[in-house]
């Protein structure tokens, strides 16, 4: 098929930025505001600060990673339909670095944040005696660097080729973009699971589950797409991205609809099978989540991330309103917030939630530096990738 | 209405430019040619291994399922390895037909006919196993939960067992009311094809449900396609996940494992793109249907399986990572049982037909080999079986007092039972292939035009 010119892509797409000039300056000083007050708080309340700082940095990292793995399978898959909006995807992985930063600066919270770093701990416990080939700081470290370095690596390698296309227009990068993607998405599967034993399930560490690294993968790819989707209808309203279209906003919300059930089924997986079973070993996890002040929050969970997109989603019409799908992508983004949040803070403060000026200045600067971050990414590479051999069929998308 | 606009990367889904009357008349050619030597020796080869089969059925229902290897400590191991198996190879029908149409992979109008006809057969081959495992399965209606007279006596509703019953009953009923929807246009085709009064008219005329082809019969049927997608697409997770209930919510160290639903799902569709691989294989030789399940096809479906074969690979990973882990000797003990233990062989020949095997799909010369592929797929069908088998026998064969510890051998009456379920899976196949038209003919006619110019010419590679 011959591919013609799309009419209605402007040709002048320069100057497009989700961020007004005013705004970017408020989002920059408040990102400067909240790292500093986290990074005060580290110094002041470190048993506080840390694993505010876990959460929230995990999220984004994890956020913006999904951007890269929404571009992998999609190149792997070879859909046409997703290219036209590829550089939404590409900008969010401007935090990975930042993120893997972060990360590193992280390993100075260890003695704070994991119980099994304590020797004296592991002394008096014969189970972490038994765990302390995986779980001891030094190899925690090793797999940590290991594991953001390959994110930092390969999450770039496939921005690039997308930028290196849209100069050349060869064919030949497409292919180099599905080998990029193919090692991506298998070293990523690896490197996932180990970050979330190691980061998350760790916290906990006498308790495990073989789902748990699929969940957390389930929950941070609901967070991902849903921001993806937000952050397209934003651009889409700022006047930008217009060669997309109400096809690309539905499939976008097909995929919200499509991981949140996803993310159901395996949290009713991972609880289900517990509560069935009911060892104590296991179900001390959903025990310290379901008393006290942790109660409301574990129902609200499931409500807010399953219940709330299943039915505000599963109409064809509704997914395409655009005022719609953007309200119920920001609610999933904070949902998953939530959720992860009930995975990371009940070890930290067992008697319940506790949310104060250190956790509102975590999310509000971390999720600023997100955005000024992807901002500056999505300014700088130009709005199409017009050399993509599938662009003009992504432009022609209609469902 | 102006063709969409496709990238020149896009290869045709037929291999030679085809119009809508040749694609009738090709499609239908099994059926209206008559049956073949090859195909009637097939047929006698699967009636056999069915009699065989019907043989040890009734012997083990006359005399009792004493008649298999089951002992005090393994209550379960052939029967339900092969049940699991089965309702595995299924699941990728139900894939293709109702998942791939959602996500509008067109090349799944190939193989979606063919595929879900495979589903159907797999499932009736999966309900024998459970059904005689009863014991008295004259009295299976006692899983209905209907009112009755038998005292206060209802189903156990906390059972997975139960929710097996459920779950694939409900499965192959929608399973084969949305394979028979997609037949109707087909079948209206033959109908309108056959000689007038003929008894394949009639018959052909009753099957097709009066359809007339007119504009909203077909709007009705795309959106009765439409919602049976819809519908079918949770029933490929609840099916497997299930299934896997019935293990993983026991306490038994190797069973018992939350990662079970999703990576029991992955198994099974792994399995099903194995077996479709390899009935899409001969079919498209014998049938002469090269040209539309072409090398296109069956690259796809080598990626779904390599795709899936990494997901089950990680699952076994995690798996055996997380019994060290957890610090619970038990659950150590079965992997280490798993791998050095009596079974030991089984395991290994696991390990290399479902992680390694699959690996070779990487490579694009290995995914354009038929013969290849061939043996592949057959490889990862075995694997698939015996990791079944494995998971089942291997965590219940030394339990937690070694005095009870067995070990587990089939009869004669469960072996010819699998060969019965093969002959009842073939038996079927070829019969459709026979009756039924093979491919989807009103769907491919939809995407002979992809990625074609408009003066009906491919373009060059």
């Amino acid at each position: 098929m011959t591919a013609t010119a799309a009419p209605h892509v402007s040709t002048a797409a320069t100057g497009h930025h989700l961020l007004g000039a005013a705004s970017f300056r408020v989002l920059a000083g408040l990102a400067a505001l909240g790292t500093g007050a986290l990074g005060l708080g580290l110094i002041v309340a470190p048993e506080r600060a840390w694993p505010n700082l876990l959460l929230d940095n995990f999220y984004l990292l994890s956020v913006s990673l999904v951007g890269v793995f929404f571009i992998a399978i999609h190149r792997l898959a070879k859909a046409g339909w997703p290219t036209v909006l590829q550089r939404v995807p590409e900008a969010m992985t401007a935090y990975v670095p930042v993120g893997a930063v972060l990360m590193l600066v992280m390993l100075m919270g260890v003695p704070t944040l994991y119980h099994w770093s304590h020797p004296e701990a592991v002394a008096a416990d014969a189970l972490l005696q038994a765990k302390a080939g995986w779980l001891n700081v030094p190899a925690f470290a090793m797999r940590l660097v290991v594991v953001v370095a390959l994110w930092w690596w390969l999450g770039r390698r496939i921005v690039r080729v997308s930028r290196r296309q849209d100069e050349s227009g060869a064919i030949a990068e497409t292919a180099a973009g599905m080998r990029a993607s193919a090692v991506f998405t298998v070293v990523f599967a690896l490197t996932f699971t180990i970050a979330s034993i190691d980061w998350i399930m760790s916290l906990e560490p006498h308790w495990f589950s073989t789902l748990f690294p699929w969940y957390v993968f389930s929950s941070v790819a609901c967070g991902g797409v849903a921001l993806l989707t937000a952050l397209l209808i934003l651009l889409r309203r700022r006047g930008y991205l217009t060669a997309t279209n109400e096809h690309h906003v539905h499939d976008l919300g097909k995929w919200v609809f499509a991981f949140s059930l996803f993310w159901g089924y395996l949290w009713f997986s991972q609880y289900m099978l517990i509560w069935y079973a009911n060892i104590p070993e296991e179900s001390v996890y959903y025990v310290a989540r379901s008393e006290g002040g942790w109660w409301a929050l574990f129902v609200a969970n499931p409500i807010i991330n399953v219940a709330l997109p299943l039915l505000l989603l599963l109409p064809a019409a509704w997914k395409r309103n655009e005022t719609l799908l953007f309200w119920v992508c920001v609610v999933i983004v904070a949902g998953h917030w939530l959720d992860l949040y009930i995975m990371v803070m009940p070890s930290a403060t067992p008697a319940g939630p506790r949310i104060g000026p250190l956790e509102v200045a975590a999310v509000v600067g971390l999720g600023s530096l997100f955005l000024v971050l992807f901002d500056r990414a999505f300014r700088r590479a130009p709005m199409y990738p017009r050399g993509d051999p599938y662009f003009e069929e992504s432009v022609h998308h209609h469902g | 209405m102006s063709a969409p606009v496709v990238s020149t990367l896009r290869q045709p889904l037929t291999s030679e430019p085809k119009s809508c009357h040749q694609v009738s008349d090709e499609i239908l050619a099994p059926i209206e040619r008559g049956p073949t030597a090859l195909w009637w020796a097939g047929l006698a080869v699967s009636c056999t291994a069915l009699l065989i089969g019907s043989v040890a059925v009734t012997h083990q229902i006359w005399t009792g399922i004493g008649t298999w290897g089951l002992n005090k400590s393994v209550g379960w191991a052939w029967d339900i390895t092969n049940f699991v198996f089965w309702v595995g190879i299924g699941h990728a029908g139900t894939l293709i037909s109702a998942v791939l149409l959602l996500f509008r992979q067109r090349w799944r109008t190939g193989v979606n006919r063919s595929a879900e006809a495979m589903t159907i057969f797999a499932v009736m081959c999966a309900g024998i196993f459970p059904l005689i495992h009863m014991g008295r399965p004259w009295l299976a209606f006692w899983m209905a939960p209907y009112p009755n007279m038998r005292g206060p006596l209802w189903v156990n509703f906390r059972s997975p067992l139960l929710w097996d019953a459920f779950a694939v009953s409900t499965y192959f009923t929608v399973s084969a009311v949305f394979w028979y929807v997609g037949l109707i246009p087909d079948l209206a085709l033959a109908r309108d094809r056959a000689v007038g009064g003929s008894w394949k008219k009639k018959l052909y005329g009753l099957a097709s449900l009066g359809w007339n082809g007119s504009a909203r019969t077909w709007s009705r049927y795309e959106k009765v396609c439409l919602l049976l997608a819809g519908l079918a697409t949770p029933l490929v997770f609840s099916v497997h996940t299930i299934v896997s209930f019935d293990f993983a919510t026991s306490v038994v160290p190797g069973w018992h494992s939350t990662i079970f639903p999703p990576y029991f799902v992955c198994g099974a569709i792994f399995s099903g793109m194995a077996m479709v691989l390899t009935l899409m294989i001969i079919a498209r030789r014998v049938l002469r249907f090269e040209s539309y399940i072409t090398l296109g096809h069956i690259g796809a479906m080598c990626k779904m399986t390599l795709m899936t074969s990494c997901v089950v690979s990680l699952a076994y990973m995690t798996e055996w990572f997380t019994a060290w882990y957890g610090g619970n000797p038990n659950e150590w003990f079965v992997v280490v049982n798993r791998a050095l233990g009596p079974y030991r062989g089984f395991f290994w020949l696991m390990v290399f037909c479902n992680m390694l095997v699959p690996q070779l799909f990487w490579f694009e010369k290995v995914r354009r080999c038929l013969p290849a592929v061939f043996v592949l797929a057959i490889l990862v069908n075995v694997g698939m079986w015996l990791e079944r088998f494995v998971i089942i026998v291997t965590s219940l064969h030394r339990d937690y007092l070694p005095s009870s510890w067995a070990e587990y051998s089939p009869t004669w009456v469960e072996i010819a039972t699998f060969i019965g379920s093969f002959g009842l899976f073939f038996t079927g196949f070829f019969l459709f292939a026979r009756f039924l038209p093979f491919i989807a003919q009103s769907e491919v006619k939809g995407v002979i035009r992809y990625a074609r110019a408009p003066s009906g010419g491919g373009h060059a590679r």
